[in-house]
């Protein structure tokens, strides 16, 4: 398993190499492979899918300059979503949406909305559900549960203990759990 | 392990301190299935596809970031029409025996930018080096601080 994770860490360092070296082709290759990952990481935290596509792009834009000082050291996708994740917390936080939603939901209570333009009902409840929390756990969610990355990978790219993690996902835990009940009541029943 | 620490540690439930306090609390157990049925339920949502376009609009703007805008290439094609007249106007007024009569000055631009902007004095074929240098410097320069020959 860890040399699979390793020769998937040396092809990106490759595909970084070649994109450094002027081959345009390389970056293409590196958008195709994380683009949906860091379209939905910014999706679950800023909550709104054209957000999350401009969100997207401005990730995009950026790294594409910012590959040139790429050190080598970590996982191109630890990076990377470091960036995304960030960049949408710093979003959401502009934008302050959670406290509008939260007593939007509060108010009607989580019914289905019809869903994502893909999506069943029920993750477009979900995921309502989740941007009651604020934009850090958010981001915790996602990452732990979208991404599936591990306690230390999340504290390493949140720059956190790994404490500061489990305290953090155990109170989105907390928050959510009288919103997903619901849920899955309904899961249930279908 | 008592209640509360085994909820700071409930990401950790495969510790042996955990399944022992575990089988000896219910509440704790019943919280456990909780949180595990909330993770999978966080875990199965799907979020919606990308726009198809979003690498078109990405490449779109990384091509619009690496070369030179239009407006600026038309403002620099001004200054080149700019400064033919004044290389003209120089030449025919202040030397007129040094033009070429047979051989209209012609002041090609093959390509403008400011990083090309110096290679303009190369494209005053059949005229003297010094006098065409001269000539774009005054056209550049407002006619009250001119330093005329």
């Amino acid at each position: 398993m860890s040399e699979i994770v390793d020769k998937s860490k040396e092809n990106d360092w490759d595909l970084v190499r070649e994109h450094v070296s002027g081959n345009s082709e390389a970056f293409r290759k590196i958008y195709e492979k994380y683009h949906r990952k860091v379209f939905a990481s910014s999706y679950r935290i800023v909550g709104e899918e054209e957000q999350a596509a401009d969100l997207t792009s401005e990730v995009f834009l950026k790294i594409y300059n910012e590959l040139r000082s790429f050190k080598f050291e970590s996982k191109l996708s630890t990076w990377l979503f470091r960036v995304a994740v960030n960049h949408a917390i710093n979003r959401a936080n502009e934008v302050r949406r959670h406290t509008r939603i939260r007593e939007k939901i509060e108010k009607d209570g989580i019914r289905p909305s019809g869903g994502t333009k893909e999506g069943r009902p029920v993750d477009e409840e979900i995921h309502r559900a989740i941007q009651v929390l604020s934009p850090k756990l958010r981001a915790i969610v996602s990452l732990r549960y979208l991404e599936g990355l591990s306690y230390d990978e999340m504290a390493d790219l949140l720059d956190v203990s790994l404490g500061t993690v489990k305290s953090r996902l155990f109170l989105a835990h907390e928050t959510l759990r009288p919103l997903l009940k619901g849920i899955s009541l309904e899961l249930k029943d279908v | 392990m008592n209640c509360e620490q085994f909820q700071e540690s409930i990401f950790d439930s495969h510790t042996t301190e955990s399944k022992a306090h575990l089988e000896v609390c219910s509440p704790c157990a019943a919280l456990l299935t909780q949180v595990k049925d909330e993770a999978h339920l966080l875990s199965t949502a799907k979020t919606p596809e990308p726009p198809a376009d979003l690498w078109d609009q990405i490449q779109n703007q990384i091509e619009r970031k690496t070369t030179i805008p239009r407006f600026r290439v038309v403002s620099w094609i001004s200054i080149a029409a700019a400064l033919l007249v004044g290389v003209m106007g120089y030449l025919v007024g202040q030397n007129p025996t040094k033009v070429h009569t047979d051989k209209p000055l012609q002041l090609n631009v093959v390509e403008v930018s400011p990083e090309k902007s110096r290679s303009l004095v190369g494209f005053v074929p059949g005229y003297d080096q010094e006098d065409t240098q001269q000539a774009l410097a005054n056209a550049m320069v407002p006619f009250p601080y001119r330093r005329d020959r």
